[in-house]
């Protein structure tokens, strides 16, 4: 543990600006995929990113809870993804992996144009409101930062039908807000709440990620 | 000494194991509910502030100290807390008979908990994220399969009301936190208005998202269409009670929130709009998941709109408004999921005649239904009576009328439903089709009757109790009036 607290007070000396792109690639990817497969790792990347930026206004042992709360959920979400796609599996309905073996060439540029279309307006949207209406607080960077997964994390609820990928814009949305509310108030106490909620946020999401494989789907 | 904030949290945590554990025999996971309900019920009603138990000391108003924070029964709301777990008890008793999946009893005592510990702890940024962890957990209560046991014929429903449940309490944790910030940095309530008023107006914003107001009640239609309609009947009741709880506390503790004319725009917007969308659409229904929607858009609009007043009968009306509809739609669900046993969708047409061949939810669905909708001579009559005359003495004639109207107008909705049930034309049911089945196997006819009686006798006893208990409290409802009285003279913000 000592190892990891050390880790991410080096990582949170780097500039801000790589912690950005990678916040900024993470919510993209998020955007634009559906496949659990390829989301889920970007998620646990992003809540690493996320402990890190949070690392530069607080204590690092504290910022670590938040990366630690989202590799269990992200684990948590990927066996609920995995049982559900059992079932579709069992049904004879296309799963993750084989989406990702063999790629639907002929509708994937479509469905992504659409949608990089959309998460190009909204982080443009995330920039302004970034910048004509900061959060308060010293680090505008994590400021910045919240307002992307904010203004991401609402477009994914927005355009996704399914549970996982709705509860992946969710989970965006509270990490957005931890980055937005933690320098104004980093107290161990708020973090380590914050933390429960996004895990049982999580719980609540693997659950309904299972309900949905059982639901009926519009014709 | 133990304080009694801790039991109230733990007690209905620890009974949600057995509860799970157990989640296959009704009847002990009907009693485990109820029984965490009565030992709340019993430590919080106590006369003493001391009680003495065998090698324990319980302290009603002594403080826990949780992360820093102080926890405790205040005196306000303890009476509240009293009412929500008396709410939850029948919902929990009426699982003996009519199963509303897995989830009902061991997560509706962990949300009871959590609520519970909303209203307890200081300051309310701890209460604003124990709600939204309390809406997470509801959601897995909202989203449960239907057709585990084997009795009900329903197809698996969509995760859509559960999802925008979550995401709407999701949505307000940022109103609720950015109010906590502005307070953390505001100064003099009566220099520093402007920041005040602000503050204000995001605790609003928050609890209005959370509560369901107009235009953010997008989940209470897909909640009553995908839940149990006992969860709908528990959100109804329990959950919209705790809510406003809390914030009656709030406006208890803060005066510049009390005073604020903005939270109390908002709160008075939103439920006027709640109420004129209710109005508008209630008569025109064709399901009962949906009419069960408007009457808990009557329930939410009414309870922003009391949240916005400023006199005792404001509280009073609230808390019989949750009490009556614990019991009343509480009753029509019951009645609904006996229903649902039978049909594959609970639309008026798939439910046709069903009335003649199972009085017993018939009547559940007509009395509480009407009850729900306020019908005189009803305990719902009690509660809609008390909201209008506090409505009306604030000055508010058009809110009046307009409650008159949303009233009238799911009424007709719901006449139309009961008419529907009672028509002569019926069809075989997934029931009669076990009982037949079961008839043809060998000793066939002992399981039969085995299985009406077991069923019937649950229900008759359930559903007796509970129109008696809403007709009684319509003629006589003194007892729950000194219960909502006693509660609203806890509280002095409107002095």
């Amino acid at each position: 543990m000592t190892d990891l607290v050390q880790l991410i007070a080096q990582l949170a000396q780097l500039a801000a600006g790589p912690l950005l792109i990678g916040l900024v690639g993470t919510s993209l990817v998020m955007v634009l995929i559906r496949n659990w497969r390829i989301t889920l790792p970007a998620l646990i990347l992003q809540y690493a990113l996320v402990g890190v930026m949070l690392a530069r206004v607080t204590q690092p042992a504290v910022a670590l809870i938040t990366p630690l709360a989202g590799v269990l959920i992200s684990l948590s979400l990927s066996i609920a993804a995995q049982r559900a796609d059992n079932e579709r599996a069992a049904r004879g309905e296309s799963i993750a992996i084989e989406r990702v073996k063999h790629v639907a060439w002929q509708s994937v540029p479509a469905q992504v144009l659409l949608r990089a279309v959309a998460a190009t307006l909204t982080l443009t949207a995330a920039f302004g409101v970034a910048v004509n209406f900061p959060l308060p607080g010293s680090a505008r960077e994590l400021g910045l930062a919240a307002y992307v997964l904010l203004a991401c994390g609402a477009l994914i609820i927005a355009i996704a039908s399914e549970a996982l990928n709705g509860g992946i814009g969710l989970l965006m949305i509270i990490s957005g807000i931890e980055l937005g509310y933690t320098p104004l108030e980093p107290s161990l106490s708020v973090v380590i709440l914050l933390g429960l909620m996004n895990l049982l946020v999580g719980v609540a999401i693997a659950y309904l990620t299972l309900a949905d494989a059982n639901s009926p789907k519009p014709a | 000494m133990i304080p009694a904030s801790l039991l109230v949290v733990a007690i209905p945590l620890l009974f949600a194991l057995p509860a799970y554990g157990l989640r296959r025999a009704r009847t002990f996971e009907s009693l485990i509910g109820i029984g965490a309900c009565l030992a709340v019920i019993f430590i919080l009603a106590a006369s003493e502030q001391k009680i003495v138990l065998p090698g324990v000391v319980i302290d009603i108003g002594a403080p826990l100290t949780l992360l820093g924070r102080e926890m405790r029964v205040h005196p306000p709301e303890r009476n509240a807390l009293i009412l929500l777990f008396m709410c939850a008890l029948p919902m929990f008793g009426v699982t003996w008979r009519a199963r509303q999946g897995w989830t009902f009893t061991p997560v509706g005592l962990i949300v009871l908990a959590l609520f519970s510990f909303a209203l307890m702890i200081r300051p309310f940024v701890f209460s604003a994220l124990a709600i939204v962890a309390a809406s997470a957990m509801l959601a897995i209560m909202i989203q449960t399969e239907s057709n585990e046991d084997n009795l009900s014929n329903l197809p698996e429903t969509s995760p859509l009301g559960a999802m925008r449940y979550l995401t709407l309490a999701v949505l307000a944790m940022p109103a609720l936190l950015a109010a906590s910030y502005l307070l953390s940095r505001a100064g003099n309530p009566s220099t520093d208005f402007e920041t005040y008023n602000r503050a204000a107006a995001f605790i609003a914003v928050g609890f209005a998202l959370l509560l369901g107001g107009f235009p953010l009640f997008t989940w209470i239609h897909p909640v009553a269409r995908d839940a149990p309609p006992l969860t709908t009947a528990f959100i109804a009741s329990v959950i919209i009670g705790a809510l406003a709880f809390v914030v009656f506390s709030l406006r208890q503790e803060f005066a510049w929130f009390n005073n604020s004319p903005l939270a109390s725009d908002i709160f008075r917007g939103a439920g006027v709009a709640t109420l004129i969308f209710v109005a508008l659409t209630g008569w025109a229904q064709k399901t009962f998941s949906r009419t069960l929607a408007c009457l808990v858009g009557i329930g939410v609009g009414v309870a922003l709109i009391l949240l916005a007043g400023n006199q005792p009968l404001d509280m009073e009306s609230m808390a019989l408004g949750v009490a009556a509809h614990a019991l009343s739609i509480g009753l029509m669900g019951l009645g609904l999921a006996l229903l649902r046993e039978q049909a594959s969708s609970d639309d008026f047409e798939s439910l046709r005649g069903l009335g003649a061949k199972y009085p017993l939810a018939l009547l559940a669905v007509g009395v509480g239904g009407l009850s729900a909708v306020g019908l005189p001579g009803t305990f719902g009559f009690v509660a809609r009576w008390a909201s209008a005359r506090a409505m009306a003495n604030a000055g508010q004639l058009e809110t009046t009328l307009l409650l008159v109207a949303a009233i009238a107008s799911v009424g007709i909705g719901l006449i139309h439903g009961i008419q529907v049930l009672m028509d002569q034309q019926t069809s075989v049911t997934a029931v009669e089709s076990q009982v037949v089945e079961m008839a043809a196997q060998p000793s066939g006819r002992l399981a039969r009757y085995r299985f009406l009686l077991n069923n019937d006798v649950r229900s008759a006893i359930l559903i007796g109790v509970g129109v008696v208990a809403v007709i009684l409290l319509g003629i006589f409802p003194g007892w729950i009036g000194s219960l909502a009285h006693t509660i609203a003279a806890g509280f002095s913000y409107y002095r």
